[in-house]
């Protein structure tokens, strides 16, 4: 018993049921004392907020932050030697690396949760009429599958950022390890939670939570409501985090301007998931104070608006989708100079148009509500911003043209994904402008046109420059290569496969196919292609089991690399030895040169400072 | 370094006072109908107050210990 | 590293992170109230709830005198008054409970309305309950400081707790200072 409760995780998931089971029991005791009866809907909020809790106090994420509230001093994270091991990666740690892969694996552990969901109803679109699930299942699946992804997208940023932010710019770890730790472990429970409320009732109201009808829904809306508010709160302290970092903590020489494009693309995403996600988790809870209390912010019948919560719903929730792919947009103009042996074009240029994007990401979230009855006057200034956006995307694309042309490129597994990130994205750029555009922004809403053209984005922006920069740092990680052959094969299904899937949804968008609609009339003629959009979706999951099976079996048995294997310029490939050891630049190292100047004789970046001089 | 510290103590009373009378007057407009302009201004120039006086929101920008 | 001076370099390098970390933090929490600020503008304009003028001018000068005996207390524990300081500190936490009470036990009960009855309730309730809220955990945070203060922790060079929690207890200030006109004086009855 002692050897299984020294995982972490499992001393968390017993702490998680205890708080649950104490929620449900005070608010149950409590309404008893008042003389009321048992409610389940109350009770089970409380329980799962407490479960939350019980699980970040069984994992022992407060135990240092109770000891400073004492007045205890705890040791310094660089000090604390921990064990090596599997075990690590179940349990409290410090290291940034650690918790990267931690992060990692959440990512794509809810990535199959969510893919699997996704996988039952399109089987049930390939007809019309209800065959496998019932219309509740259908819409509880729809919404489960958008924010179980949407959680699976945050998490793989993090994973990304969390490990590769310190190595790249120098850094010992996170300016704060333990709030790293507590931001990790804070989303194991809430995606519990999460996956909990197709157990509670499931929901009906797909991602966006929209009242009146999340008012009204069965109760697995609250958790989700729960969930997200928790999740969001883990993302908030991620980014606060990776900001003090990419601020502070960077090696000695490194300017802002020699910085790595990731970093720079980390900065600008963590501003927005720093500022904006306190609105979803603040309208979220609204709707749930409203359903708790009977508050009446949202519903019209009693004096509520529920165009203000669209409009603090989409204040986070298209910005978000520059959270999402910002990252995969640095990953991009990070790894293709590797890979193609030149400097990357413009490097300022890009830099600041990651920013760009930020800001004017900012503004545009009222495009989501052409059609919903808001002020008219909104319409055309929301559309010119929207439009915007496509300026510092073009910039990004330019750089990313420019920078292959006349290249040498070798055509490795994630330069292979590299370039299918670039051409998707393109696809989910290029079908942006006409869902921006009001005039037909007014046909395109709601259909399966909006599906492709957010599935595209994701695809490009998110999915594809994480498989690229796992292939990259996986024998950072594990000392390994994965295996080549499964790589290939992984990303020549993955791509055709999508671009089937992505242009099917589009297609039948544009002939009249709804969203998250579960039938439809069979005289629209849509039944040939869902099939294929089906199949297509299926070819996209057995390329991704694919990858799963390589990622493991890699592990045990890839290819032994100790060097850089793809002969890059960064500090983690050329000064640490592969695998990464345990503490981050055990010499203090100094950046001279500027990151990308590949093939540029007498060029250099980083040297390690020779004499062991203290900080 | 010392000397500003001294001032310290008289400056958080001097701000108060500030603080006081900035809330005297908006009490007062805004039991007596004044435009809702006022008022954000008064509370933007009490919430600036605290800001730079109270919070030191200037440490921030200050680069001590930056390797 | 074991050298003094390492330790107080070391010491300030974290303080300064810290302090970016914090004010990100409160950033990023006041944009929970800037939510709710314009909630309240959306869904009443420029009609305002039927509240306690007296009151709302009591509890929002407690605040304030609060505020002053925090930063009176952050002033004098980096002059190495260790009594004046938790002094200071107690009287802030004394001032904190008043306005809570002041709020959540009074205003709460005296509001013609309850939190079901209209968006008016839903609005006030929500933006007291998530202000009175923060004064809570303030109060505790000062609560953990006075504590530790009493055990002789803090010293003139190294008061990152005190700094932190008296920053937070001004953070929750500001809020009201904007709370307090947009339940209570802007716009008409």
């Amino acid at each position: 018993m002692k050897g299984i409760l020294s995982y972490g995780i499992l001393r968390g998931l017993i702490g998680q049921i205890v708080g649950w089971a104490a929620g449900i029991g005070l608010v149950t005791g409590i309404r008893a004392l008042m003389g009321l009866a048992y409610k389940a809907e109350p009770a089970w909020v409380v329980g799962a907020a407490l479960g939350i809790i019980g699980f970040l106090i069984g994992i022992g994420a407060f135990r240092d932050w109770f000891a400073w509230a004492k007045g205890e001093e705890t040791p310094d994270p660089e000090e604390i030697h921990e064990e090596p091991g599997v075990k690590r990666y179940f349990g409290y740690s410090l290291d940034h690396k650690v918790i990267g892969v931690q992060y990692a694996f959440l990512s794509l552990f809810l990535l199959v949760v969510g893919g699997s969901f996704a996988l039952i109803f399109r089987v049930e679109l390939v007809q019309t009429g209800m065959q496998w699930v019932t219309l509740n299942f259908f819409n509880t699946l729809i919404g489960m599958h958008g924010m179980t992804l949407i959680v699976s997208i945050l998490m793989g940023i993090s994973a990304m950022s969390n490990y590769a932010v310190p190595l790249l710019i120098g850094a010992k770890d996170m300016a704060f390890p333990r709030l790293n730790a507590f931001s990790f472990w804070l989303a194991v429970p809430a995606s519990l939670v999460l996956v909990s409320a197709i157990f509670t009732g499931g929901f009906d109201t797909g991602w966006t939570g929209y009242p009146p009808l999340s008012i009204r829904a069965p109760m697995g809306m609250q958790m989700f409501f729960v969930a997200v508010f928790f999740a969001g709160w883990s993302s908030i302290l991620g980014a606060l985090n990776l900001i003090v970092t990419i601020l502070r903590m960077r090696a000695p020489g490194m300017k802002m301007f020699r910085m790595p494009i990731f970093a720079w693309a980390t900065l600008a995403t963590s501003i927005i998931a720093l500022t904006a996600t306190q609105l979803i988790g603040t309208s979220f809870q609204m709707v749930s104070f409203e359903r708790l209390f009977g508050m009446s912010f949202f519903d019209a019948t009693k004096g509520g608006n529920p165009i203000l919560f669209q409009h603090l719903f989409w204040f986070y929730s298209h910005p978000a989708v520059y959270i999402f792919v910002l990252p995969g947009l640095g990953i991009i103009s990070e790894l293709l100079p590797v890979f193609v042996r030149k400097p990357l074009f413009g490097y300022k240029w890009v830099a600041m148009s990651s920013l760009g994007i930020a800001l004017v990401g900012f503004l545009v979230w009222a495009h989501h509500m052409f059609t919903s009855g808001m002020e008219e006057y909104l319409r055309v200034p929301f559309m010119y911003s929207t439009l915007l956006v496509a300026v510092p995307t073009g910039i990004k694309f330019f750089s990313w043209v420019a920078t292959m042309w006349m290249g040498r490129i070798r055509f490795q597994v994630p330069m292979l994904f590299i370039i299918g990130a670039i051409i998707v994205f393109l696809m989910g750029g290029l079908s942006g402008p006409p869902l921006g555009t009001v005039s037909t922004n007014l046909h395109m809403h709601d259909s399966y046109f909006v599906v492709g053209h957010f599935h595209a984005t994701m695809f490009g922006g998110f999915i594809f420059p994480l498989f690229a920069a796992i292939y990259y740092w996986y024998p950072k990680v594990t000392g390994r290569k994965m295996n080549d052959l499964l790589g290939k094969i992984h990303f020549y299904m993955l791509t055709p496969g999508f671009l089937i899937m992505s242009f099917g949804q589009m297609q039948i968008g544009l002939l009249g196919m709804r969203r998250r609609i579960a039938d439809y009339d069979p005289a629209q003629g849509f039944e040939t292609a869902h099939l294929i959009i089906t199949i297509a979706g299926f070819m996209v999951a057995l390329s991704v089991l694919i990858f799963l099976i390589n990622l493991f079996v890699s592990a045990k048995r890839g290819e032994v690399v100790t060097e850089n294997v793809w002969q890059s310029r960064s500090p983690e490939w050329t000064v640490l030895p592969t695998p990464a050891p345990m503490h981050n630049y055990p010499q203090p190292i100094r950046v001279v040169g500027d990151p990308y100047d590949y093939g540029l004789k007498g060029a250099r970046y980083v040297e390690i400072l020779p004499q062991q001089a203290g900080d | 370094m010392q000397s500003a510290k001294l001032d310290e103590l008289k400056r958080g009373v001097l701000v108060f006072l500030g603080l006081a009378v900035l809330t005297v007057i908006e009490y007062y407009l805004g039991t007596h109908e004044a435009a809702a302009i006022f008022l954000w201004i008064v509370a933007l120039l009490k919430a600036g107050l605290v800001l730079v006086y109270f919070m030191h929101i200037g440490r921030v920008f200050r680069s001590e210990g930056e390797h | 590293m074991s050298t003094p001076e390492a330790a107080l370099t070391t010491y300030k390098q974290k303080l300064a992170n810290n302090r970016l970390g914090l004010w990100l933090f409160l950033l990023s929490d006041s944009f929970v109230f800037a939510a709710l600020l314009v909630t309240r503008f959306y869904l009443l304009g420029d009609k305002r709830p039927h509240l306690e003028q007296e009151l709302g001018l009591i509890v929002t000068s407690v605040l304030l005198i609060s505020s002053f005996f925090a930063n009176r207390a952050e002033v004098q524990i980096s002059k190495g008054n260790r009594k004046g300081f938790l002094s200071s500190i107690f009287i802030t936490m004394l001032l904190g409970i008043t306005f809570l009470v002041g709020v959540v036990g009074f205003e709460w009960r005296l509001a013609p309305f309850g939190p079901a009855d209209g968006p008016e309730g839903a609005v006030f309730f929500m933006m007291t309950g998530m202000h009175a809220f923060h004064v809570l955990t303030g109060v505790i945070f000062l609560f953990i400081v006075y504590r530790n203060g009493l055990k002789g922790h803090y010293s003139p060079e190294k008061h990152w707790g005190v700094e932190a929690a008296v920053n937070y207890w001004h953070f929750v200030d500001v809020v009201w200072i904007f709370f307090y006109p947009a339940l209570y004086l802007i716009g008409t009855l």
